[in-house]
């Protein structure tokens, strides 16, 4: 990423390679299945809510969730996330402003 | 097989799996700590309703005691000193960590292994007696066979699953470690369209299998190793290309059931 230039979207929390040992033990992938399954409901949620729902997304636990999510994984840089459906965005949120490198992020 | 010696190894099988399950769960503390993406702050109105204890027991400070009596319980379970209360106690605490997740935190794996410890722990409660022996594996190789029958069917249905599409779509996923080779080959239709079928007739074989069983009587002891044999294949197969190791080990403490439904004369 260079300043000044728009950086590209990341994917958020991707597999690693399967290991022997994985088949006893794989703490990495089923974090990166459990957020998927977040993420997926939250996807749901935003299917579902309503526009008079006013409360949506800052009252969503799921929403909190992600953003836990992204913000960990942004290591204290700013960051702005988006949800995507195919090709369909179904969440962009707002650009935070912690600090002074820019960092974009995207689930699948 | 007999029916007590069933149920002892789905108890005990159960117990390595949920034991492997608050392992997993210890080595991914970070994601539950104050800041993880579990974290008990963004929880709390979640589960505010539920009263002081349980918020205690699944806070950030709670979590991790449950964890190391969840792996006790387990390991004493697996090592033969389980008692009733403390399968009931293991039960809890199974169903904690699920909630904690919103649900569950890796789908079908939670689910199956709450239905095999639920069942034991019911049948240890009331006294092991031959009749609750019997319904308790009845309830397990039920919902171990509609497992299949379900995902065999829902898949039969669909005419993507049929086409072998939804197979490629499926393992495109970002969550799922699929080898580059494993794409490749997939990326040919013949490949996807024959392990689509693969897939639907297998899960759908199992449960039409075990349904011949109850019908027609037993299988002999080589249809059962095979009918078995297949299916940890199955499950094997899943783990290695899909990283669903908790799959393997649920569905595994299930598996005494199903053996014993086949080969019951």
């Amino acid at each position: 990423m260079t300043s000044g230039t728009t950086p590209s979207w990341e994917q958020l929390y991707g597999a690693k390679p399967f290991r022997w040992w994985n088949l006893f033990l794989n703490p990495y992938g089923n974090f990166v299945m459990a957020w998927q399954s977040l993420v997926e409901r939250l996807a749901q949620e935003l299917e579902d809510f309503e526009e008079s729902d006013e409360s949506f997304p800052a009252g969503s636990v799921a929403y909190a969730l992600v953003l836990n999510g992204v913000e960990e994984a942004s290591q204290g840089r700013s960051f702005q996330f988006r949800l995507r459906c195919g090709d369909e965005v179904l969440l962009l949120s707002p650009p935070s402003v912690e600090s002074m490198t820019p960092r974009r992020m995207g689930s699948p | 097989m007999s029916a007590p010696w069933a149920l002892l190894l789905c108890e005990r099988l159960v117990a390595g799996a949920i034991f492997l399950q608050a392992l997993e769960m210890m080595l991914l503390r970070s994601v539950t700590s104050d800041f993880g993406v579990w974290r008990w702050k963004s929880l709390q109105a979640e589960f505010g309703r539920l009263g002081p204890v349980v918020g205690r027991l699944l806070s950030g400070r709670g979590w991790p005691f449950l964890l190391v009596f969840q792996a006790v319980a387990a390991a004493s379970v697996l090592a033969g000193w389980g008692s009733p209360a403390l399968l009931v106690s293991l039960s809890v605490c199974v169903l904690l960590g699920s909630m904690r997740f919103l649900g569950t935190f890796n789908g079908g794996s939670d689910c199956m292994t709450a239905v095999v410890l639920m069942a034991v722990t019911a049948v240890r409660w009331e006294g092991s007696s031959d009749r609750s022996v019997l319904v308790g594996l009845g309830y397990i190789g039920f919902q171990l066979t509609l497992s299949y029958a379900v995902a065999g069917w829902v898949k039969l249905c669909e005419s993507s699953w049929r086409s072998g599409a939804a197979l490629l779509k499926f393992l495109e996923l970002p969550q799922y470690p699929v080898s580059g080779w494993v794409r490749v080959a997939l990326a040919r239709r013949g490949v996807s369209l024959l392990l689509g079928w693969l897939l639907i007739g297998s899960e759908l074989a199992i449960s039409i299998l075990a349904l011949v069983s109850v019908i027609r009587g037993p299988w002999p002891p080589l249809g059962v190793v095979l009918i078995l044999a297949s299916g940890l294949g199955f499950h094997f197969l899943n783990a290695k290309i899909l990283g669903l190791n908790r799959f393997l080990w649920a569905w595994l403490s299930a598996y005494p059931a199903l053996a014993f439904w086949l080969s019951r004369s």
